[in-house]
């Protein structure tokens, strides 16, 4: 099998989302990856696609955002690059979640998950566009 | 996979829904107004089984959450029976194991 990473483009629509899901999922059981591997990069796609078209742009117009997907030495990388305006999902804290449930707030659950799934992420800003990397071990 | 809801009686009034499927974007849109409409009434006694969903995000444990705390704000109680480890460890991570109930405390509750 070849060690390529997937490269995926997304269109900023919702409905574009669930065939980027399947490539990966397709990709990571051809490479025999754990499910644990497969859930975590569906929830990234699924997070971080959704975060860029709903708070990204701030024009109507189509943009494109790319998913890169790799495996080496027993670990998942999974890169989203977006060109939305700068924004740095890691900066934000995260939810209390030990607060009443009357008093919880629903939403900013996205990153808090795929922070706690992931063994590390990195935001960087790179030539005008947003970069998010997340990684995973497994065995 | 996409999401279905399935929804049955059980002695004492108690409201056994079962999803099955992605609680995903696509999923939320599909069954969260049915999905809510359950959660009404007085004191309602709400159990969502699990069991059968294979995935859940940001926005599916959203869902779930407002079901809790519209169940509790009517004085009823709600109820997570069964979910699978990967789905159980997002309820976790979220602050929703507190509703988890497994194995046999959830194997009582079959339709009447």
């Amino acid at each position: 099998m070849e060690n390529q990473p997937l490269i995926l483009q997304v269109k900023n629509n919702f409905d574009d989302i669930p065939a980027a899901n399947e490539a990966a999922s397709v990709w990571l059981g051809d490479r025999n990856a754990p499910p644990a591997i497969d859930y975590l990069a569906n929830l990234a796609i699924e997070e971080l696609v959704t975060n860029c078209i709903k708070y990204g742009y701030d024009d109507a117009g189509e943009h494109q955002v790319q998913i890169t997907l790799s495996l080496a030495d027993n670990q998942m990388q999974l890169t989203v690059t977006d060109d939305g305006h700068a924004f740095n999902p890691l900066d934000l804290p995260p939810p209390d979640t030990n607060l009443p449930v009357e008093e919880r707030p629903i939403g900013g659950l996205g990153i808090h998950l795929l922070r706690q799934m992931s063994d590390r992420m990195e935001y960087v800003r790179i030539d005008g566009k947003n970069q998010l990397t997340l990684w995973k071990r497994y065995t | 996979m996409n999401l279905t809801l399935e929804s049955s009686e059980l002695s004492g009034g108690i409201r056994l829904l079962k999803l099955r499927g992605n609680i995903d974007l696509m999923g939320v849109n599909a069954v969260s107004t049915r999905f809510y409409a359950f959660c009404g009434g007085e004191a309602p006694q709400v159990r969502v089984d699990l069991s059968a969903v294979e995935f859940v995000a940001s926005l599916g444990i959203g869902m779930l959450l407002q079901a809790a705390k519209t169940v509790k704000s009517r004085g009823g109680q709600l109820q997570f029976l069964n979910p699978t480890p990967a789905v159980h460890a997002a309820l976790e991570i979220s602050g929703l194991n507190q509703f988890v109930i497994q194995g046999d405390a959830a194997a009582g509750t079959s339709p009447a």
